[in-house]
This record gives C-alpha cells, structure tokens and sequence, in this order.
C-alpha cells in the first residue's frame, strides 16, 4: 500500500500539495471568527453537488420546467430533500456572506497589501447574488416568473443599450423557452464557472498573504490543520444542521403554482435578500425609478470598491465601520419595512393563498392522472373546474350572486348582494330555505332582488307572496308534502352530493312528482313540471340539472324560465360573456360534480 | 494595529503527524465532522441519481397495429409504428411512439410478429426484399424471414418475436417489449 502511495507522490507531488494546503500558518491560534470563509467554501461545495444532480433531472423550458421541477419535488425519491437543501443553503449563504465581509472589514482584513484579494472578494458577493436571481425564475412558478420580470423590466432601465440587454437576457420580448434557456445557462454555466475561477483566485492571494490575524493575539500560533479546521467543521455543521432544519420545517422549498401570464399574481416578491431593494424601488417616483434601481445601488457597490484605499487611514477605517454598519441597519430597516407591509396586507396574504390553493390543486392534479398533458401543467389547471369555477363566479357572478357568503374565491362582500347565494344551489337544503318565509327575504334568498323590493308597483313577486303569506298557514299534511315535492324538485338537479339520498329515497321522490303534478299546493299553477304548457314561473323539468342550468344562464329571460319578470340576470350566451367551455366549467363547479380527478 | 505587517507562512512549528494523542482526536473529530456536513447532501443526491432503479419494470403492453385482412400472406413483412399510452417521466402521452414492429402473415390464420430492434446493439434493422432477409445497418447482422441468425453474424441470437393474438375477428394485437442487447438469451428488458 505505501508503495503506491509513494509511487503516486513521485509522479504527482499529492504529499507536499496536501501539506501545503493543510498546514496554513494560523497567527495567534484557531478563532471562530476566522471560520466564515470555509462556511462558504462548504456552501459552494453543496451547491455544486446538489445543483449537478438537480441538472440531471431538470428541462429548461415553458412547458417543462415546472413540470420537471414537479418531478423532483413530487415523483423522485429523496428529490424534496434534495432541493430543499439547494434552496435552503442559498438562503443561507447570503447571511454566511455578510460575516465573512464583516469579520474581514472589522479585522482590517481589506487594506494593503490585500485590497485585491478583497475586491475578488467583493465579485464573489455579486456573482452569488447573481446566481440566486437566476436560480431564482427556473422553477417556472408564480412566484420565480413575476418577481424576475420585475428585475427584466429594471435592466430596461440601463441607459444606451438597457432595451437590447434585456431582449438578450430574456430571449424575446416575452418570457419563454429562450428565457429558460438563458437563465439556466447562466446559473449552472457561466456564473458557476466564474465563480470557481474567482474562488480559486480569491483563496491563492489569501494564501499569498496569510492570514490576518485579529489583534491582540491570543495565543500560540497554530495550524490551520487540525486546529481551525476543527473550529471550520464544526461552523460548518452548524450551517448544514440550520439547513437540514429549515428543509425540514418547511417541508423542502416550495413550489408555487405554474407560471401563468394570464393570471397576475399579486404577491409576486423576491426572494428575502432582495426585498431591501424592493422596498426602496417604492420611493422612487415614475423615471427617476433608475436611481433606485442603478444609481444607487452603483454608488454603494463604488463605495465598496473603494474602502480599500479609504482603510488606509485611521479615520478611513472607522469611515468604513461606520458605513457598514449604516448600511446594513438601512437593509434591515428596508427589509423590516417591505415583510411588516405584506404581513398586514389583506391582497397579499388572499395571492399567496391563491397561488398555494393552485399550487396543491395542480400537483394533485398531476399526480391522480399520472403525468401531465403535453401542453404543460397549465393546461391542468385550465380545464379543472374547481380552479375556473370559483373565478369565474368572481368575475361573472359574484357583482350580484354570493357563494357561501364570499365571492367564489374567498373574499367577503363590501357591498350587500343583490340576487341568491348559490352554494348549493337545487339541493334539497338550499330549497327548503327558499320556501322558509324567515329566510326568502333575507340576502341569502331574494332579499336583493326586484322579487321582493319591485321597481314599479308595491306588489311583491308572486312566489315570494306565496311563501310570506301561505307556507306559514300549513298544516302537518301540508308541510309533508311540500317536503315531498322539494326532494322531487332536487332529486331533478341529480346532484352528485345528493346521489345516495335520491336513490334511497325513491318512492318520496315520486310522490312529490304526483303532488306537483296534481296541483297540490299551487306548484303547478305557474311551474311547468314535465308538461308541454309554458308556466309564468320558471320551468322545473330537470330543474338545477347540468342542462337546464346551461339553457338558463345562455338566456335567463326565456319564456321557459324568468321570461318578462327576470330581475337583471343577464344572458351569458347572447352576449358571449361566457363561451360554451367556461360556461361549462362553471356548471360543475357550481353543482359540485367531482373532477376528473 | 492590523496583521497585514505578518510575515509570510512559515513552516509548521510542530512536525506533522506528531503522534500526540490530543492532534490525533482533533483529527479524527474534523473528519468525522467533515463526514457529517456532507452526509444529507450526499445522501439526498445518491437517492435521486438512483431513482431510476426504482421505477417499476414494463411489462410490454399490448397493442392493436392493423387488421388482418390488411396483411397478405407471400407478401412479405411490412414495418408497424407503435404507439402506447405512456408517461415519460412527468409528461403523460396518449400516444407515445416506442418502435416499430414488423408483421409477416403466413397463413388463414397466423400472423408472424418481430421485434424491428436488432438483437445484436439495438439498431432498427430492415427488410431487404431482394434478398428476402432482415439486416442490420448499423453491424450487418442478417436473419432469415424466420428470425434466425444468418452466420456469420455480429448478433448473438436471432430477431427478437413478439406475442401475437389475433381478436375480435380480424384485429392484430402485438405484445410490444424490448429485449436486452448482445445477449444470447432473449431477456425481457426490466
């Protein structure tokens, strides 16, 4: 055994090289403010191994990388972890390098004959946060594809060439295939590579001129192995654990929703390190934006390449200090301001959940069909009811309807609404309340409607007089059978949710057929049931079914529904505010029909 | 005050390897703690890479290629696209094109099915109707219009055949697999 060894070191020198990069002269002894530079080393080193294997199973593209992503996160066995312990050291590395700048500035580690060695330092710092930003948009989510074309808008900002910058980094004038390809490049190509180069010369000019060594010394001098190294590891293991933490905490990095353009996403942020900038972008009004965005920031990067010569002098030096710490208070007080802001901001906190909902509803998704469509994980989305519904009611419905008492997506009502609550809608329940002379007034019901306050006339509806005037008179027998005739009239929306009751109750079902039929109760006198005559009341032939409410909402004002008296239902089919897919949708979300999974 | 007056690295004021008993337990604390640091990382990275051994093995699936009153017998063999309902890794495909097959009907009755993925290294070999034998671009191994090896050849067996059924009067069902290149033995491949 040792005879190889020694004839491996006769053709490679591995012995002295090992030795030269092991036994660093540590002045004064091992410290554990000397360990922030090996953190970040070790950060590297992770990044690189978990970044190579994510490469393997990562496509950059519009309808791929989410998808991919997906794949790691969902499909691959250890694949969260994986990424999580990506995302998650990036998060860190940026406080790792605020230490090390930190320890290097406080120790006067930046001035002669080291100011080189410190601005490498310094393009270290910005080919990181490079890196991050890039990383930043290949997940292909909400969050990744709002936030980085914010940060595409303000490389517009660049005098002269800004405009073809950013068609070159972006690929084309939107975002797609070719800005995937780009961003990816970069962040495991070229930014990498450079940053390997730079590290490498970052440590040899470290080596060059040793280490500085924080005065006064404390003890004997020692050896970077095993005495720092030690202090080194255990820094190191701290980083790891704090990260294995937060992978685990957080259940590994998220993925939000896919990237859609058609749906703007209102809490689209950086990530933590950059909401500083965010911030400070907000004070800066119309186009004196690129004094935030560049200027500024300029400034302070030209700021920091100068310390160097400034630490020459005493009063330089403590300029310095004074800076930093100036500086770093301005971050956190921005950051604080930007997260204490989202933190009491109603929208915000209703886009995050939005995007969570779509998020677990597009993995789930994905997931019960066993892969996803060709045409990308937003084509899961765009054909699921329970994701089109709820906006759709938003946008179409909710200006008079409520669901459940919100808009279809959650928000509450500012102003009273003007026509029924519709969760529910043709359910046994749902009609029980109608014919209830406590509940048919109130803004569940009719209560907003023309039905109960008319424009014209002091007369209310027909049927709301009906209800306010006859149901309370009735009799046991009276009370029964309209309970019959409900659970026929529901049983003709054949609700999904309602399947079992109907087919149990099948004979209770047919008899409140016959009653309707036979006038009992004054249905019939106005509602059409499986009759050829036109009734003044809407018609009750598959009342609430899949059909009927498609006919309805195409044309309210029918003769076979509401016909002269409908209220302002408008008819969505006349006027192609609906097309027959969203129409659709609508249908099954509003009649509860399970997805296709 | 600062250090930057130091003098250059010096040599180590102890001999490496000193044997005392303290270096050596700090030794091994760093590589044991060095050990750990990379340990999840690794470990999450290793279970990813060999996630693709997990994947449950195909089990060829069959599928409907032509009717049998499309096919003549004497005709010879005729190459068949194939496509199955497959998900490639996350994307699921309706019709996923995986090879093609050839189809030879011999008689009332029979219908003659091969894998066109030649045995030897996986090329699609041809029919090459002059010579009325199957051959292989790529190598040059040739079969027989029976499948068999035409020496000397590259391959180690001959043309892979595939199940065939014949349903619901007339359809021709194959039972698409590949098989493990080079081999004498035609192994399913898992």
């Amino acid at each position: 055994m040792k005879r190889a060894w020694d004839w491996l070191d006769s053709r490679t020198g591995f012995r002295a090289l090992a030795r030269t990069a092991l036994y660093e002269h540590v002045p004064g002894g091992a410290r554990w403010r000397y360990v922030w530079g090996s953190t970040l080393s070790f950060a590297i080193a992770v990044q690189f191994l978990t970044g190579v294997i994510l490469w393997m199973n990562y496509s950059p593209g519009a309808q791929s990388a989410w998808e991919s992503v997906y794949y790691i996160q969902e499909v691959l066995p250890g694949g969260w972890w994986l990424r999580g312990i990506h995302h998650f050291m990036a998060q860190l590395m940026v406080p790792l390098l605020v230490l090390h700048f930190l320890q290097v500035i406080i120790d006067g580690a930046y001035r002669a004959p080291r100011e080189v060695n410190y601005w490498f330092g310094l393009g270290l710092l910005g080919l990181t946060l490079a890196i991050s930003l890039t990383g930043y948009l290949l997940p292909w989510d909400q969050r990744g594809y709002w936030s980085t074309k914010v940060v595409t808008n303000l490389i517009s900002g660049v005098p002269v060439v800004g405009d073809d910058l950013q068609r070159i980094v972006v690929g084309d004038a939107n975002y797609g295939h070719q800005t995937l390809t780009r961003f990816f490049a970069m962040h495991a190509g070229v930014l990498p590579a450079l940053l390997v180069l730079l590290i490498a010369a970052h440590v040899a000019l470290f080596r060059r001129h040793g280490l500085t060594a924080r005065q006064p010394r404390r003890g004997a001098d020692a050896m970077f192995w095993p005495d720092q190294v030690l202090h080194d590891a255990v820094a190191c293991s701290a980083v790891m654990a704090a990260v294995l933490g937060l992978v685990w905490w957080f259940r590994g990095a998220e993925l939000g929703a896919p990237a859609n353009p058609a749906e703007p996403y209102s809490a689209a942020r950086p990530d933590w390190y950059f909401m500083a900038l965010f911030q400070f972008l907000k004070y800066f009004e119309g186009e004196r934006l690129i004094w935030g965005s560049l200027v500024f920031p300029g400034l302070v990067f030209l700021l920091l390449m100068l310390m160097p010569l400034l630490g020459r002098w005493k009063l330089g030096h403590r300029f310095n200090l004074f800076v930093l710490c100036a500086g770093l208070a301005g971050f956190g007080t921005l950051t604080a301001i930007a997260f204490s802001k989202d933190a009491h901001d109603e929208h915000f906190h209703a886009a995050v959940a939005q995007a969570e909902r779509d998020a677990e509803r597009t993995k789930h998704l994905a997931t019960a069909r066993r892969g996803i469509p060709t045409e990308g994980a937003l084509a899961l989305l765009r054909e699921d009811p329970l994701t089109q519904g709820p906006r759709l009611f938003a946008s179409q419905c909710a200006s008079c309807h409520t669901y459940a008492g919100h808009d279809g997506l959650g928000a509450p009502f500012t102003e009273p609404p003007s026509a029924p609550d519709l969760a529910g809608f043709g359910s046994r329940q749902w009609l029980r309340g109608f014919m209830d002379p406590r509940q048919i007034e109130s803004l569940k019901y009719f209560g907003g409607t023309a039905f109960v306050h008319p424009k014209t006339g002091d007369k209310k509806s027909r049927m709301v007089r009906y209800i306010l005037d006859k149901v309370p008179a009735y009799g046991a027998e009276e009370k029964e059978q309209l309970e019959k005739i409900l659970a026929a009239l529901s049983a003709e929306a054949a609700l999904p949710a309602q399947k079992e009751a109907d087919a149990r109750d099948a004979t209770l079902i047919a008899e409140g057929k016959k009653l309707f039929s036979d006038g009992v109760l004054e249905c019939a006198d106005c509602h059409q049931f499986h009759t050829e005559d036109a009734g003044s009341g809407p018609d009750f032939t598959d009342y609430a079914s899949t059909a009927w409410l498609g006919e309805f909402l195409k044309n309210p004002g029918h003769e076979r529904f509401y016909g002269k008296n409908n209220d302002r239902m408008p008819a969505f089919g006349k006027t192609s505010r609906l097309n027959a897919r969203e129409l659709a949708l609508l249908i099954r979300w509003l009649r509860e029909e399970p997805a296709a999974n | 005050m600062n250090a930057s007056s130091d003098a250059a690295p010096t040599a180590p004021a102890l001999p490496p390897g000193s044997g005392d008993r303290r270096e050596f337990l700090k030794s091994a604390a760093c590589i044991a703690l060095g050990g750990a640091c990379v340990l999840a990382p690794v470990a999450a990275g290793v279970a990813v890479l060999l996630g693709p051994l997990r994947l449950p093995a195909p089990d060829g699936a069959w599928v409907l290629l032509t009717r049998l009153d499309a096919l003549r017998a004497g005709a010879g063999p005729r190459l068949f696209q194939v496509f199955i309902e497959r998900t490639d890794a996350w994307t699921r495909h309706a019709r996923s094109a995986v090879g093609t097959v050839f189809l030879e009907r011999l008689d009332e009755t029979t219908v003659r099915a091969f894998q066109s993925a030649c045995p030897h290294l996986g090329c699609a070999v041809e029919w090459r109707r002059q010579k009325t034998q199957y051959f292989c671009p790529c190598h040059n191994s040739a079969f027989t219009a029976a499948g068999a090896i035409i020496a000397p050849s590259p391959a180690a067996r001959g043309l892979d055949a595939l199940d065939v059924e014949i349903r619901d009067e007339g359809e021709v069902w194959v039972r698409f697999q590949d098989f493990k290149a080079g081999v004498k033995a035609k192994v399913p491949v898992a």
